[in-house]
């Protein structure tokens, strides 16, 4: 009997993709396991992979073309067999899987970041208990075991079930709080895929707007899913989010002063940024309402735990924010390293899903284009974003007198829902502090 | 307290709440001179004569309608059936008349009756005296059901219907009546219709029954699985079947995210299909596993000794159950 | 291959009971049986009357849609219900079958109630829950209509039970269809009542078809007062059942049977009615129009008119005619105007004490 193969979510927000590139054609024998294809996503370009043996009996969808999350794109059985059927029952079965699919929505929506599993993702479990998870990605769990995963934002896919057919039962979620593994971040989401994919995916292929030419000479341009998303999310943040914005300006010489340090001391070289980013998180720690989210859907409000930050990289297709997770656990040179190979990464459109969620807050710089200040938009579901403008020579007062100093301006914006103003102009007196003088940092 | 047999402590409860109130007559076949077919009426005859303690025709739609008058009208006549297999020719009376009375007459007449016999297995009596009807009775909106489970709770339960304005049936399992342990003799002692009961507190698992299943297939059972296993059960005796304390079921249920139903009866349409059904419904979220249930094989009950045993439910279908629902292999 | 048997059973049905009792009634205006007061036999009248009226506006109500459900008129049987009711005492009690409007209306119901209850309102004898088929007036003795065929005899046998056990003076009155006698609850009940001596007249209202059966088809002994005395020791008495006053006099009589000696009697009151079984049955396949007629011949009013010349001049029938329409009209407004049970009813009157649970939907149940 040919099974479809339906294209997954690779991402949480995934709702369409584009098949990049088919890794095999009808007649090949795979195995569970085999990469089947890449599959552009509004962020990133995946790999999906197949779950069971079998031999490749049609490739529904080609080369280029897009197609919905529980699409057929391929079929896969025995042989020879004849598939005119079981494309019918492909289709089916697609309805089958939205329908399981969307009660699984709403904990995706309120597993807010948090640790994600970051250095070793753990194996992917519904490999192991593939009759469990059946093929569209729904995992088996008793209603008790749903529900204290999702009070605990516990990703179900990345627990072992011990019960009858790989079930997820109440003691497997004891167990995963106890060795604190399943957190749950939005790219780990039932129903995705991303965290608990094992392998680094990725595939250097870029997206190509296409272009289609009209009569006015201008250009129309299709929408890329990167694009489509970016959009979404800001017009749904200036939409929902009642931000507001405060300036400060910092005297940026220990600093500079600081970052020299750094770099004679190691190879690495070091930037204000890194030290920005390690002062947001130090001061974070300290500022619990400015890790704290608002959650609409369950009209409550989540206070996050681990200090990941989030970065703004520019890329031609568009912004990403990969994050550094952890940065106060970090020291400046760790939190450089990362950067680096994040960046990289996403040039390359390989950042995973679970590396582009669970900040707490943004950094956004825009001083090497010269630009002093400017307020940032907030990137939902976090409550600020820091704005950082270019290091620039200033008159200063110091000591009484008159001098050149080298300052930079930082705007912090915040939702107000959560961060009242003088809680946000605490936690920008306090960043301001950490920045003033780095040593304070070690206090 | 006196440590006495079930069918000792029915006796009293009839003569206790007789000698209180003069309306109080016991009808039915055998129940009199010969004593009672299962010695319950035992001595009643003497001691309040045989206006009030009545052998009746076999005829039982006709006695079972004439308690029915009698109640709606203010008397408060305990209508014996020798068994309850035989109540099935008085269903029509029971439904038609004693539950609906009160409701299609806008509430102008009440009937207090009791009806009350033997129900279930009784061994090797083969497959027509060998049934457990409750779920035809618990089906019925307007008529409450009892079922007691030691002779304590069968005394303060039939003085409990006794004294009850609507009409009560109250099943005896007839493997119980030999039965032993301490009754609480005082005159005043009744428990309360409509509660369920706390029979055993646990942690683990939540065992819903009623009647015989609870002391001779449940304890046995949990006494293994507690044992062998260390499952900590949580038993609970439904010995009002209607109403059924759903507060206390679920909150057990919530508690232990497991249960287990145990009934005498057949799996369809039962009262044990209800119960699951509503705790399906109750406590979701808190379900660790599927609800498992144990009945009694899907056909009439043999004769021969073996198939009799394999057919109800037993210890080990409780143990198996149990270990099902708590994922023990 | 006619047996013996069988052509006696041919010569039997040759001659059906119907038509016997339909040439009786050829015969002369019987002397009454009674001699009662001149105010007692317009009272008679006028409840004859009544239920006439009252069950014909019944008929038109049901075909405006306003009485729904089954629904049995009790035109041409009056002189049953009227005749035991009133040999009846206060304390005593009737039972009757689901054809209940006549002895609601005579027992303890005003027009107004029993036609609400028709009407399915909150203002009805049974709050509106009961229908065409169950009138209750328990604080008149009147323990309603009953839907099954044979299931109250028992129910007036326990009555019985309960007036001989606490040695009152009062009887139970049973009334049921003739097609009731098959029934096992009938002999269940006869047998206990025998046996205990408990005071209770059971009367079959034999209109002689139980819906369409002919009652020689349906009863192996269709002179059906024979069927009791030799099974039960019960007296069984026959009785023309379209003359008040012999009811009367029949009911009287074992009124004071069951009273002093405990003893229950069956009354077959042989009796016709004009309509069909329900709203729903023309009555045209198993009877003829001239059988009909034949039997309004002896009409229990006419009779009584017949038998009391004096009593009832025409000016006098006509002023109570009117008054028995203005009553009627009167209900029918009253019934329109009363307003439906509350949506909460459904929840009570099902036990006087149940603690209900609240189900998964909120809903108490």
């Amino acid at each position: 009997m040919a099974t479809p193969v339906t294209l997954l979510q690779l991402s949480p927000t995934m709702s369409e993709g584009t098949i990049v590139r088919w890794l095999v054609k009808e007649g090949d024998s795979i195995s569970a396991g085999d990469i089947l294809a890449e599959i552009e996503t509004d962020k990133a370009v995946m790999e999906q992979e197949a779950f069971e043996d079998g031999t490749v009996l049609k490739l529904s969808v080609k080369e280029g073309d897009k197609a919905s999350v529980g699409d057929e794109i391929a079929l896969v059985g025995e042989a020879g067999e004849d598939v005119s059927s079981a494309s019918s029952g492909g289709a089916a079965a697609k309805k089958e899987e939205k329908k399981e699919a969307a009660p699984e929505d709403k904990p995706a929506a309120k597993a807010q970041p948090a640790q994600a599993v970051a250095k070793a993702p753990a194996p992917p479990k519904e490999e192991k208990s593939a009759p469990a998870a059946a093929s569209n990605g729904s995992v088996m769990a008793s209603p008790l075991a749903r529900k204290m995963a999702s009070d605990n934002d516990l990703d179900l896919k990345q627990i072992e079930g011990s019960g009858p057919r790989g079930r997820v039962v109440k003691r497997d979620i004891e167990k995963a709080l106890q060795s604190g593994t399943g957190k749950a971040s939005p790219a780990a989401a039932p129903g995705g895929y991303g965290a608990a994919e094992g392998k680094d995916v990725a595939s250097p292929v870029k997206s190509k707007p296409v272009a289609v030419e009209s009569a006015s000479g201008d250009e129309e341009l299709a929408v890329s899913g990167m694009r489509s998303v970016i959009a979404k999310r800001l017009v749904q943040s200036r939409q929902q989010v009642p931000s507001f914005s405060l300036t400060v300006e910092v005297d940026a010489a220990n600093v500079l002063a600081a970052v020299k340090k750094v770099r004679d001391l190691t190879d690495e070289k070091v930037t204000v940024t890194h030290f920005i980013i390690k002062a947001m998180a130090n001061t974070l720690r300290r500022h619990p309402w400015l890790r704290t989210q608002w959650d609409e859907a369950n009209n409550t409000m989540v206070r996050k735990d681990a200090v990941h930050i989030s970065c703004a990289v520019a890329l031609p297709e568009g912004l990403v924010t990969p994050v550094i997770r952890d940065a106060d656990r970090k020291g400046v040179v760790q939190i450089s390293q990362d950067l680096k190979e994040l960046a990289g990464k996403a040039r390359d459109k390989g950042l995973k899903p679970a590396e582009m969620s669970g900040g707490v807050q943004t950094i956004s710089n825009l001083g090497m284009f010269g630009i002093d200040h400017f307020d940032a938009i907030i990137n939902p579901p976090e409550t600020s974003i820091l704005a950082v403008g270019a290091v620039l020579e200033k008159p200063v007062v110091r000591n009484g007198g008159l001098d050149v100093g080298k300052v930079f301006n930082m705007t912090l914006s915040s939702d107000h829902r959560v961060v009242d103003g003088a809680v946000a102009a605490a936690y920008l007196k306090d960043l301001k502090a950490a920045l003033d003088d780095p040593f304070l940092m070690l206090v | 307290m006196a440590e006495m047999t079930f069918r000792e402590a029915l006796g009293l409860a009839l003569a206790q709440e007789m000698e209180r109130d003069d309306q109080i007559f016991l009808m039915g076949e055998e129940v009199a001179q010969y004593q009672g077919a299962y010695k319950v009426s035992q001595g009643l005859l003497e001691k309040f004569g045989e206006k009030r303690v009545v052998d009746a025709p076999i005829t039982e739609a006709g006695f079972v309608g004439l308690g029915i008058g009698a109640a709606h009208v203010g008397m408060r006549p305990v209508i014996e059936v020798m068994t309850f297999n035989f109540a099935i020719l008085a269903l029509d009376q029971i439904i038609n008349n004693a539950a609906k009375l009160r409701q299609m007459s806008g509430g102008q007449i009440e009937v207090p009756m009791v009806l009350r016999g033997p129900g279930g297995a009784g061994g090797s009596l083969g497959s027509q005296h060998s049934q457990s009807l409750e779920q035809q009775y618990v089906h019925i909106p307007g008529i409450k059901v009892v079922m007691p489970s030691t002779p304590d709770n069968a005394k303060a339960l039939l003085k409990a219907a006794i004294r009850d304005p609507d009409p009560v049936i109250f099943i005896e399992s007839e493997k119980l009546y030999n039965s032993r342990g301490e009754v609480n003799e005082d005159p005043d002692y009744v428990l309360p219709i409509g509660k369920a009961n706390v029979h055993k507190e646990g942690t683990d698992v939540t065992i819903i029954t009623w009647s015989r299943m609870l002391t001779h297939v449940v304890e046995p059972a949990v006494e293994i699985l507690e044992g062998e296993f260390g499952v900590s059960c949580e038993i609970i005796d439904c010995w009002s079947l209607s109403p059924l304390d759903f507060e206390t079921l679920t909150n057990s249920v919530k508690k232990t995210g497991r249960c287990v139903v145990v009934e005498e009866s057949w799996p369809k349409a039962s009262v044990g299909a209800w119960i699951a059904s509503e705790m399906y419904a109750r406590c979701f979220d808190y379900l660790d596993a599927e609800i498992a249930r144990v009945y009694q094989k899907d056909v009439p009950l043999s004769y021969a000794f073996n198939l009799e045993e394999i057919s109800l439910p037993r210890p080990v279908d409780v143990v198996e159950a149990v270990k099902q629902v708590s994922y023990i292999s | 291959m006619a047996t013996s048997a069988q052509a006696e059973d041919k010569a039997k049905n040759a001659k059906s009971p119907s038509s016997s009792e339909v040439s009786d009634s050829q015969s002369a205006i019987p002397k009454p049986r009674v001699d009662l007061p001149a105010e007692k036999l317009m009272e008679m009248y006028r409840q004859m009357l009544l239920i006439r009226r009252f069950e014909e506006r019944c008929a038109q109500q049901y075909q405006m849609g306003k009485i729904k459900g089954f629904c049995h008129l009790y035109i041409g049987q009056e002189a049953v219900g009227v005749g035991t009711v009133a040999a009846l005492g206060e304390k005593d009690y009737i039972f009757q079958t689901y054809r209940d409007h006549g002895q609601a209306l005579i027992r303890g119901c005003s027009s107004r109630e029993v036609m609400a209850e028709l009407f399915g309102k909150a203002t009805g004898c049974s709050k509106g829950k009961g229908g065409s088929m169950h009138m209750f007036k328990v604080s008149h003795g009147m323990m309603g209509g009953n839907g099954i065929v044979g299931g109250h005899v028992p129910l007036a046998t326990g009555v019985g039970w309960k007036l001989m056990y606490n040695k009152e003076k009062a009887v139970a009155v049973c009334f049921m269809g003739e097609a009731a006698m098959n029934q096992g609850v009938f002999h269940e009940s006869l047998n206990m009542a025998s046996l205990w001596n408990l005071p209770v007249i059971y009367i079959v209202e034999n209109n002689l078809y139980g819906m369409g059966t002919a009652v020689h088809r349906a009863s192996a002994e269709p002179e059906l007062h024979l069927r009791t005395p030799g099974a039960y020791r019960i007296r069984g008495v026959k009785v023309d059942g379209m003359d008040v006053l012999e009811m009367y006099a029949a009911i009287d009589e074992a009124r004071t049977i069951a009273i002093e000696e405990g003893r229950p009697t069956f009354i077959n009151a042989v009796c016709y009615r004009y309509r069909g079984h329900s709203m729903s049955d023309p009555a045209k396949t198993y009877r003829t129009k001239d059988e009909v007629s034949q039997w309004q011949l002896r009409d229990p009013m006419k009779r009584l008119e017949a038998q009391y010349p004096d009593l009832f001049p025409e000016e006098k029938v006509e002023a109570l005619e009117k008054e028995i329409k203005e009553e009627v009209m009167d209900a029918i407004k009253f019934a329109e105007d009363s307003p439906f049970p509350n949506d909460r009813e459904i929840w009570s009157d099902v036990y006087i004490d149940y603690p209900g649970y609240i189900g998964p939907d909120g809903e108490f149940r």
